[in-house]
């Protein structure tokens, strides 16, 4: 209700109510898009440009449905765009191609050992989602990290409910394998 | 609250984004259904498993002020846009170009037309000459007929090469000279649009 609020101050001119937005899905965004793009800067560019675009198309969204997904679909549009331009250029690296930019994310407020473990951790996830199919992964993400249910999933990427629960069960099954060290059936 | 309500609420409940009443709701379910709850317990577990080493605060306040930043360069959402390419004809910029371009157009078609007609001439006269040659039924002078007709093709190639050459030069004339008229009207109605924010920064500076 409080973005709901938001979003309507924001179409009356109150600009500054969309710092309430941010606050409010900046978080699971740059989380998601971590984990589509593989590197916390791209992530963050992304996630900006995404609430920047969300901004200045307020006035189309439909305020009958719930702003997350739709934001997320912006974010997702974007990141899909920015990776078809980062595959262009050769240094260019995509999640799951081994050696993760991930690991060089900063931790500012563990100790050393604590970073090293967690770089360890995120790179492992990393390698696991990244050898899922690519929608696959996506739901994954967007349940797990994003935090959104089926209905906002099937929004955000505009297919049936039905797909989402299929997909979802099958990348599930996939990412348990993986992270067992089995081999699964691609 | 059914199973299919307890499942479709997972994350919110999972977030702690229901609000009380949905909440505890969910918790007597929780409590006396067994299916519900491994469905759960196996959510926070991927929960945990996909955030697992994540750095925490990835959106601080340091990524919210330049998202407002940002925001508070735009224009309020749905508010009008800014005013469209303003075009202005002025006649004293267009009209001479224009012109020009006709008479370019018309003198081509008149070039073409003289030139053509030359070759027709020329063409029909050494034809005649050719036909009473043979009329006359000289065989002997078939070396005579010989030569006039290559003559006569001879005296029309050179009339369509220079008819091309010519052709050649219009079309180049003609070419600038429509450059020249679209960069005058690029020039007076180019759009009077905001310079970009960092165009912006740099004119304050």
């Amino acid at each position: 209700m409080q973005v709901a609020d938001a979003v309507e101050r924001c179409l009356n001119g109150d600009r500054a109510a969309y710092e309430q937005v941010v606050v409010a899905h900046g978080e699971q965004l740059v989380g998601v898009l971590l984990r589509l793009l593989g590197n916390v800067e791209d992530a963050r560019d992304v996630a900006q440009e995404a609430f920047v675009r969300a901004y200045q198309n307020l006035h189309r969204y439909d305020r009958r449905r719930p702003f997350k997904p739709w934001l997320f679909q912006i974010a997702r549009n974007l990141a899909h765009n920015h990776l078809k331009a980062r595959g262009r250029r050769p240094e260019g690296k995509l999640l799951g191609d081994g050696e993760n930019a991930l690991c060089t994310v900063p931790s500012e407020t563990s100790s050393p050992v604590q970073a090293v473990l967690a770089d360890e951790r995120r790179a492992a996830v990393d390698r696991v989602l990244g050898r899922l199919r690519p929608e696959y992964r996506e739901v994954l993400v967007l349940r797990y990290v994003g935090r959104l249910e089926y209905e906002e999933i099937a929004a955000a990427l505009r297919i049936p409910v039905g797909t989402v629960k299929t997909w979802l069960n099958r990348a599930k099954g996939q990412f348990r394998k993986l992270a067992d060290g089995t081999e699964i059936d691609e | 609250m059914s199973c299919a309500c307890i499942e479709a609420l997972t994350m919110s409940y999972l977030s702690g984004e229901l609000a009380g009443s949905a909440a505890a709701e969910v918790e007597r379910h929780l409590d006396r259904c067994p299916r519900c709850r491994q469905h759960y317990a196996e959510e926070l577990d991927l929960l945990a498993a996909l955030s697992a080493g994540a750095p925490a605060d990835l959106a601080g306040p340091s990524f919210t002020a330049a998202v407002m930043a940002d925001i508070a360069r735009l224009p309020r959402p749905g508010a009008e846009p800014p005013a469209a390419a303003e075009i202005r004809f002025l006649p004293w910029t267009w009209l001479p170009a224009l012109a020009a371009a006709v008479a370019l157009v018309v003198g081509l078609g008149l070039s073409w037309s003289r030139t053509a007609t030359e070759v027709a001439a020329a063409v029909e006269a050494q034809t005649g000459r050719a036909a009473q040659i043979w009329a006359e039924g000289a065989g002997h002078l078939a070396r005579e007929w010989y030569e006039t007709a290559a003559a006569a093709l001879s005296s029309s190639q050179s009339l369509i090469t220079q008819q091309s050459s010519a052709h050649e030069t219009l079309i180049r004339i003609a070419t600038a000279g429509a450059a020249a008229l679209c960069l005058l009207l690029i020039a007076r109605c180019r759009p009077r649009l905001p310079l970009p924010n960092h165009r912006q920064e740099e004119l304050k500076a």
